[in-house]
Order: structure tokens, then C-alpha cells, then sequence
């Protein structure tokens, strides 16, 4: 009698232990759903691989960003004492028009540029989409990325002056008097037209990525529906590759802000900056910290970095917010 | 992450150098010694193989050989001085470094970062003379005062900008002593369908000097349109007169027709090879078109002409020289090179092989330069712009005056907006 007394209970024992267990599953099934060995170990190596990018990057990226914050609040020649502004550099920095211009240059090549770098890129992808030989004529177009934007600013610097190849060649279809491209009315135009010439290439060799993924079919359907060219551009090759559109645009939103070599070499000269008309924020924060021949500061230099940053974030989130768009997946 | 990382790298460029600059931290400025060292550092503004590092190596070994001092040297170009900065914060700035006055002060003395050089002065060359017998008091106390340091520059090599001309050029029978004289042979040019001045479009800081000129000839000062911060002073009769005479310049169209879009060194060459009568620059111009010269092309300078007043006839001058950072510890055997390199035997190497004029008036110059030289030594001494604030300088009155030259606008339009444009300027600075 006395085995089933003892056994009853560890019977029951047994039993609630099975529920409590069969619970515990339950709710981490309910937290966990999927937890599979390759996941649990993904979990356990999240860490270790994880820290020393983390690392790496609050070391060369987060404390260099707080250290500028800190800088924007003082004055200092890099060598010398440094003292304390508060937040004066900012409205300095406002009040100072060729900061303003700087910024309403980044936005001509943000806005404008891109818009052309758009337009040009599809209107190449849409040739290139039916052409035979379109690898080769991907590589030929893609070739300008290759090439150092100081390289573009010497040779347009040679193609545009008054006795180079381009008048040349229009005073002999005629025309007797040709613009003045290198005039400083016409640099940042020209600065404009290279920065859209070096990257077309780069956005059609993406967006053709994008565009001959679209199953032949939507444009077969779309010309028994009667649609044309511009139709089928903007109803079948525009939505669907839509989130390869929003790609490039994030990236020229980077890239543009990051333009400064170019300007440097096509507007500047021995012994000058470029002229102040064509500074982009790039050129303003380098010229008011590394100017070899003023002297420097690194506080408002710094605050026109910050400033820049906080207003491109909020242009590229922005951009991302109003591209936003269900993912297309083709079967 | 991608968007993140790209905006955080571009942002912080230069928090990232500031960062480094930073933690380098801790800069030492013991120059309590090394008397007795036997070597030095030298960082200088020249790259191996010009001329003037030529001559520079052969100097430093003669003072090797002679003194038993090592001179460790790095060629390190005209962007030297980028780099001493760092340097010095880090403890591992040279001793000497070379460069124009108007690099140095920026960068060094305007902050105190320069030690003071006067001992050098005292310490022997040749001939029984000291350094400050041989180069000339007018040199140095046209140097703008640094902070600090009652000398600062030991000049080596010295420049003027002068009016250069083809002596062959049958325009130029007598060379213009006032301005109604370059009138006349810029119309004389004209006629002839010649371009009377060159000037490139990108060369803002150089064609300043036909305005820096013009407002001391007719009794203005730079220095004072620089330091008031309302602008007004632009309206001072001698701007107005200086930026009217600027506009005959350009509205008679002695300057040609492309001028406004060119880029360096496009009408040097032009000028080189005669298409143009007159260039105003540095006397480093003959050495630079050396190659373009046509052929029984004389180079011809003189002083900028007068516009009224006849004893305002001084010229600029342009000082190169060594100095010494302020962390510098071997002092005493840099100083002992830089009297070294005075020497007359040094120092004639540096017209005879890199065409250069010397602070020494017993070293010729070199034939080209012969007018620059005799300005030099006869003229009283000016400094370029007045020397102020190479800031103001390129974001004033070289953007500004760019637009009077380039005809974009006319002497009132140009008095009114640089006016403006100085009240922002110094607004902005807070």
C-alpha cells in the first residue's frame, strides 16, 4: 500500500512537471517561434561579432561627431588657446553668406543635378533596354566612376577655355562666339554639368540593373493594351523598379554633399580658393578649418559640419519617407 | 547603415583630424637645450628636385662637412606647413622650416607659435659681416610684428611684383612711369589690335594687386578697408578714384576679350609668347614662362607706376625665409645653418641656378630679374595688400574687386558692394 502512496504523488509530481514544462514551451514558443539550434547559435555569436564594429565604429564615427560638437562651441586655430563661444558659432554661422550660398550650392547639385542624372540615366536605360550589345555599352559608360573627379576637373578646365577644343570646334560649325564656360558666371553650372556627366554612368549601370529584372511579359501586355513608349516608361519600367530608383537616390543624396575635389580644382588656382560662389558645405568646412593661408577655425568649421549633417539627414530621411512603396517581388 | 556611415564620414572629416590632433595631446616645448646637439630637422617648402632644393642640398653638406652638424631634411613641398601644425602638438615638429612671410604668418607667428630668430642677426656670414649686415633692415621691419618673437624670419630669397615687359616690344619705347603713361600705351596697343594687359579669370589674388597698387599711389590704405568693420571706409575718395581707374582699364577693353573666362596659366603664356604687353605679378613670372619666351623675348620690368603723387613709389616685397617653430629644440645648430646659407657663396646659387633674387645686394641677380632687383634695393619696401588678414583678403576684396575686374560691375557698384560685403564679413565673425 505504501508503493502506490508514494507513487500517486510522483505520479502527480511528474505530471505537473510535464504541464509547467509543456507551459514554459508555450510561452517560449509565444516569445520565441522559431528557435531553431542555427538560431539559438546566431544568438549566442550576436555579441562577439557584433562588439568590435560597434567599437570601431563608436570610436572613429560617434566620438569624432561628439568631439566636433564640442568644438563647434569654441574657437580654436588648431595650435593655439582655445576659447569658449557657446552656441555663437551657429547664428554666426547663418549670419555669414557664404555659408548660405554653400548650403544653396549642395542643394543646386542635390536637386537640379540629380534631376538631370535621373532623367539622363532612364532615358539611356530605356535605348540600352532593347540594344544587342548593351554590356559593352555599360562598361563605356560606367568607366567615368573609375576616374578621380581631379581628373575631370583638369580636363574640363583644358576642353572649356577660350582657345581649347570645344570653341575650336564651334568656331568652325559657325559659331563665332561661343560662351564663356570657364566665366565665373558659368562655374557652377559647368560644376553642375560634370558632377551629372561623371555619374550618369553609375545610375544606369544600377538602374539597368533594376529594369531588366521586369519580366518581358509586362511590356508584351502592355503593347497589346495599346500602351506607347512613354506609357510603358511610366507604367510597367517606373513602379517596378522603383525600389532600385529609391537606392540611387539615397546614394546621390551622399554622394552630392560629398562633392569638393571637383570644385576645388575647376574653380580654384594657385594661391586662391574657388570662388566663394561655387563652395559647397564640403568646401566651406575645409576652407575655414584647412586654408593654408588664413587663419583657421576649427569651432565654426565644425558647427558648419554639424549644420550640414543635421540638415542632409533630414533631407535623406525625408527622401525616404516620400519614395516609400510596398517591395515588388517577381516570381 | 550604409546612408549613416556615409553622412557620419563625410560630417566628421574634420572632427576625425581634430580627434587626432587632440589626442596627440601633450606637446612638449622644452627647448632648454641641445646646445650641443650635433643635427637638426629641417622641413622645407621645396621638393627635391627644383632648384632651390638643389642649392639647399649642396649647402647642407658644405655645413656638414664644415661644422660636423647633420641636417635631417624632408622635402616636403609648398603644403609644408600643413603638417606643422600636427607636429607640433604631437612633439614631433622640425626645427626649421622655410616659407614666405605671408604663409608663415597665418599659420605661426600671428599666433605666438615661432620662436624668436633675432640671435641669428648677430652670428657671423662672410667677410667679417653678421647676417645683419648683409640683409637688408628694410626686409625685416616690413615684416608684420608676430607674437612673441621680435624676429621671426631669417629671409633667404626675396620677390617684388613689378609690371613685366617685353624690353623688344616696340609699345613700350619708355617704360610707363605713370599711370596716364600705361593709358597711353595700352590705346597705343589696342590700335594695333594687342592686349594690353594679361590676366587670368582664376587669378582673383593676383589681380588684386592692380587695386592694392592703385590705392596706395593715390593715398588709400588696404589695411584700413580691412579694419573697419562697417564698411565704410570703402568710401574713401582714393578707393573710388582707384576702382574708376580700374574701369578704364576694363571698360576700354585693354585687357582683350577672354580674359574673364581663362584659367591659369593661360595668359602668362599668351604674355610669354607676345600676345600681351604688360603682366603684373610676382618675379617669379620669368621663371615660370621660361619655356614659352619667343624667341629675343627681354624681360622687362618696373615699378607700378605712379598715379599723381610722386613719392609714393613703394613696391611690394615678398619675403621667404627659414623660421623656427616654438617647439623647436635644437636651436642652436639651426640657427648656426641659416647664418651658414647667408654666405655669399650659398646664397649665389640660388640666382645663378633656381633665378631667384637674394636679401644680398653683392649677389647679382639673375639677368631677367635685373629691374626687380634694382626696385628692390632702390624703392622704398611695401608688403603686398598691407598684409591683412589673408581671410578678409580672398572673401572680401578679391570676390569683390573680381567683379569690378572681370566688368561684371562699375567702380560705384563695386565701392557699394565691397562695402557690404565687409560689414558681413566682420558681422559674421561676431
Amino acid at each position: 500500500m505504501a508503493a502506490p502512496a508514494t507513487t500517486l504523488p510522483a505520479k502527480a509530481k511528474a505530471q505537473a512537471k510535464g504541464k509547467a514544462a509543456e507551459a514554459r514551451d508555450r510561452r517560449g514558443a509565444a516569445r520565441r517561434p522559431e528557435s531553431s539550434p542555427l538560431e539559438r547559435n546566431q544568438r549566442r555569436t550576436f555579441w562577439p561579432f557584433l562588439t568590435p564594429a560597434l567599437v570601431m565604429f563608436v570610436l572613429f564615427f560617434v566620438a569624432p561627431i561628439v568631439f566636433s560638437g564640442w568644438l563647434s562651441l569654441n574657437r580654436w586655430d588648431g595650435l593655439g588657446e582655445m576659447t569658449s563661444r557657446g552656441f555663437a558659432n551657429y547664428p554666426a554661422l547663418f549670419r555669414d553668406p557664404v555659408f548660405t550660398g554653400a548650403l544653396k550650392n549642395t542643394g543646386l547639385l542635390l536637386f537640379v543635378g540629380g534631376g538631370c542624372v535621373f532623367v539622363l540615366s532612364f532615358a539611356i536605360t530605356v535605348v540600352l533596354r532593347d540594344m544587342r550589345d548593351r554590356n559593352v555599352v555599360r562598361y563605356v559608360l560606367f568607366f567615368p566612376v573609375l576616374v578621380n573627379p581631379l581628373v575631370f576637373g583638369v580636363m574640363v578646365g583644358l576642353l572649356f577655355r577660350p582657345s581649347g577644343i570645344v570653341n575650336f570646334v564651334m568656331e568652325h560649325i559657325g559659331i563665332s562666339d561661343p560662351p564663356k564656360w570657364l566665366g565665373e558666371q558659368n562655374l557652377m553650372t559647368m560644376i553642375v554639368a560634370v558632377t551629372v556627366w561623371s555619374a550618369t554612368g553609375f545610375y544606369t549601370t544600377i538602374l539597368m540593373s533594376g529594369v531588366e529584372q521586369i519580366p518581358r511579359s509586362y511590356y508584351e501586355a502592355a503593347e497589346l493594351d495599346g500602351a506607347g513608349a512613354w506609357q510603358r516608361f511610366r507604367h510597367v519600367t517606373l513602379p517596378l523598379s522603383w525600389d532600385v530608383v529609391t537606392v540611387c537616390a539615397i546614394f546621390w543624396t551622399i554622394s552630392t554633399v560629398k562633392v569638393f575635389e571637383l570644385i576645388l580644382v575647376f574653380g580654384g588656382s594657385v594661391g586662391g580658393a574657388p570662388p566663394k560662389d561655387t563652395w559647397t558645405s564640403a568646401m566651406y568646412v575645409y576652407q575655414r578649418a584647412f586654408n593654408t593661408t588664413s587663419t583657421r577655425d576649427f569651432g565654426i568649421s565644425s558647427a558648419a559640419a554639424l549644420v550640414s549633417l543635421v540638415l542632409i539627414t533630414i533631407a535623406a530621411v525625408l527622401l525616404r519617407r516620400m519614395m516609400r512603396r510596398d517591395a515588388i517581388q517577381f516570381s | 547603415m550604409p546612408l549613416l556611415s556615409s553622412m557620419l564620414t563625410r560630417a566628421t572629416t574634420v572632427a576625425a583630424v581634430l580627434a587626432t590632433l587632440a589626442t596627440a595631446g601633450c606637446a612638449t616645448t622644452d627647448d632648454s637645450g641641445a646646445a650641443n646637439a650635433k643635427s637638426f630637422t629641417y622641413w622645407s617648402m621645396w621638393t627635391r628636385n627644383e632648384p632651390q632644393a638643389k642649392v639647399l642640398k649642396s649647402a647642407i653638406s658644405d655645413f656638414t662637412e664644415e661644422t660636423g652638424i647633420n641636417v635631417d631634411v624632408e622635402w616636403q613641398g609648398r603644403k609644408s606647413l600643413d603638417k606643422v601644425g600636427p607636429a607640433m602638438l604631437s612633439g614631433k615638429a622640425p626645427d626649421v622650416v622655410d616659407q614666405s612671410f605671408d604663409m608663415l604668418l597665418p599659420t605661426l607667428a600671428a599666433g605666438g607659435q615661432l620662436k624668436d630668430v633675432s640671435p641669428v642677426l648677430d652670428l657671423p656670414v662672410d667677410g667679417g659681416k653678421k647676417v645683419k649686415d648683409v640683409v637688408p633692415g628694410k626686409l625685416l621691419s616690413t615684416l608684420p610684428k608676430a607674437k612673441g618673437a621680435r624676429t621671426w624670419l631669417v629671409p633667404y630669397e626675396t620677390a617684388t611684383v613689378s609690371l613685366f615687359y617685353n624690353g623688344k616690344d616696340p609699345l613700350v619705347g619708355k617704360a610707363p612711369k605713370t599711370f596716364d603713361e600705361l593709358l597711353d600705351i595700352c590705346e597705343a596697343a589696342k590700335a594695333k589690335g594687342k592686349v594690353c594687359i594679361g590676366s587670368d579669370a582664376d587669378q582673383g589674388w593676383a589681380s588684386l594687386y592692380w587695386f592694392d597698387y592703385l590705392l596706395h599711389r593715390n593715398g588709400g590704405s588696404m589695411k584700413e578697408l580691412a579694419g573697419d568693420k562697417s564698411g565704410a571706409a570703402f568710401k574713401d575718395p582714393a578707393v573710388v578714384k582707384s576702382a574708376r581707374q580700374v574701369e578704364t582699364l576694363v571698360k576700354n577693353g585693354y585687357l582683350g576679350n577672354s580674359y574673364d573666362a581663362t584659367k591659369y596659366p593661360e595668359q602668362q603664356n599668351n604674355w610669354a609668347a607676345g600676345k600681351s604687353v604688360f603682366m603684373l605679378l610676382g618675379s617669379w613670372l620669368p621663371t615660370e614662362v621660361e619655356k614659352f619666351r619667343k624667341p629675343g623675348f627681354e624681360v622687362r620690368s618696373v615699378n607700378f607706376p605712379t598715379t599723381g603723387a610722386a613719392d609714393r613709389t613703394a613696391g611690394d616685397v615678398v619675403t621667404y625665409g627659414f623660421a623656427m617653430p616654438k617647439t623647436a629644440k635644437n636651436v642652436g645648430p639651426a640657427q648656426e645653418f641659416m647664418a651658414f646659407f647667408l654666405r655669399k657663396q650659398q646664397l649665389a646659387g640660388l640666382s645663378s641656378k633656381a633665378g631667384n633674387i637674394t636679401p644680398r645686394s653683392d649677389v647679382p641677380a639673375p639677368a631677367e630679374l635685373a629691374d626687380a632687383a634694382k626696385q628692390l634695393q632702390d624703392d622704398p619696401a611695401r608688403l603686398a595688400n598691407e598684409a591683412v588678414s589673408n581671410d578678409w583678403r580672398d572673401q572680401v576684396a578679391v570676390e569683390e574687386f573680381n567683379q569690378l575686374w572681370l566688368g561684371k560691375t562699375d567702380a560705384e557698384g563695386f565701392v557699394k558692394a565691397a562695402a557690404k560685403a565687409s560689414a558681413s564679413y566682420w558681422k559674421a565673425k561676431g
